[in-house]
Parts: C-alpha cells; structure tokens; sequence
C-alpha cells in the first residue's frame, strides 16, 4: 500500500518535471515569420485539390 | 469531462511560427497540460509538424525535441485503425463538387476524435465547413468552450 502510494508520487513527480520542462521549451521558442499560415503550409502537404482533380477526370 | 482531444498539426506549428492566433494556440498546449489532457494524433502529425518548421525555416531539431517533450507529457500518436479509416472514407464523400471534398487526411484527423467521442481541435476553417455535420470538431478560436 505504502509503495503504491510512494510509487504514484514518484509518478507525479516526474510528470511534473516533464511538464514544467515542455513549459520552458514554449517559453524560449522565437516564432520565425513564414510568407504562409500554418493552415495553408498543411493544406498544401494534404493536398486538398486532389479531390476535385479526381472528379473531373 | 473532457479527458482527451485530437490535435491538429496545424495548431501545434503554431508554436514556433509568428500568427496573429498563435497565443491561442500557445494557451491551448499549455492548458491541456495542466489539466492532464491526452492529446491524440494520427503518426501523420509528425510528419506534418517537421515539414511545418522544414518549410519556414525553423529548426527541425527543435521541433522534434518539443514533440518528444509534448509525448513525455500527454501526445499519443496513433496509427488509424479500420474503424477511424471507415470513418475518414464516409466524411470524405461529403462536400460539393464546386466547393471541394474534405481531404482524406482532414477527415484522418476528424474520424479519429468521431472514434474517440472527443473533439479535433483544428485551425482550418473551410475542414470545418465541409464536414461541421460530423459534430466532434472545434475551431482553435473556440477551444475555451470545451473547458
């Protein structure tokens, strides 16, 4: 019962450190500027036309 | 309670790129850690989060480093199962021929939140329309509604 306890603790613990970690991680980052949002960079990955390149053919 | 999302990559770039919504998406991240939120993602998420920071000339080193600190906390990737894949294919043959059908990677995204009866955050607006009808879907701008 007492390692169950000490052992989610510990758990916690380092969960806590991960977090505070990622937290500082967004903290120090210096968002570069881009000519395109983050919607149109991913769209274009996605290949959105596709679809409708395909249903004209 | 909400005890899950699924994320969008293009919320996630959000963080290392200067967008007028990237605060939004910055409080978003943080407040799915404090509250203990999985966040789900299709292994596509990886892909598409490098290809982000490769693009805009962010270090791809760092961005992998934050995805694998997002993991140590609460980012699962998963790969999509026949049910999730099913569910992509039905939200794919939604849309207008003028307007376009959502892409089988959106609805990748979208089938798998439907799956897991919680919400895909994205920051892509014209998903949103196409496929709004498949309830489980929630726009950035909003993300303080679910909590």
């Amino acid at each position: 019962m007492i390692n169950q306890a000490l052992s989610r603790l510990l758990t916690e613990m380092e969960k806590e450190k991960d977090r505070k970690k990622l937290f500082e991680m967004i903290a120090d980052i210096e968002p570069v500027a881009s000519k395109h949002s983050t919607e149109e960079i991913i769209t274009a990955l996605r290949g959105h036309d596709a679809g409708k390149l395909f249903t004209n053919d | 309670m909400t005890s899950r999302v699924v994320l969008d990559s293009n919320v996630f770039s959000k963080l290392f790129l200067q967008e007028k919504d990237r605060r939004l998406a910055v409080d978003l991240i943080i407040e799915l850690g404090n509250r203990d939120i999985e966040i789900l993602a299709p292994s596509l998420f990886l892909y598409e989060v490098l290809s982000v920071a490769a693009y805009s000339n962010f270090s791809t080193q760092s961005a992998y480093e934050l995805l694998l600190q997002q993991q140590k906390v609460n980012l699962k990737l998963v790969e999509i199962d026949r049910d999730i894949i099913q569910t992509a294919i039905a939200i794919t043959a939604q849309g207008h021929p003028n307007s376009g059908y959502p892409s089988f990677y959106d609805s990748a995204y979208h089938a798998l939140a439907i799956q897991n009866e919680c919400q895909f955050i994205t920051a892509d607006k014209k998903h949103m329309i196409k496929a709004e009808k498949f309830g489980y879907i929630t726009l950035l701008q909003d993300w303080k509604t679910l909590f």
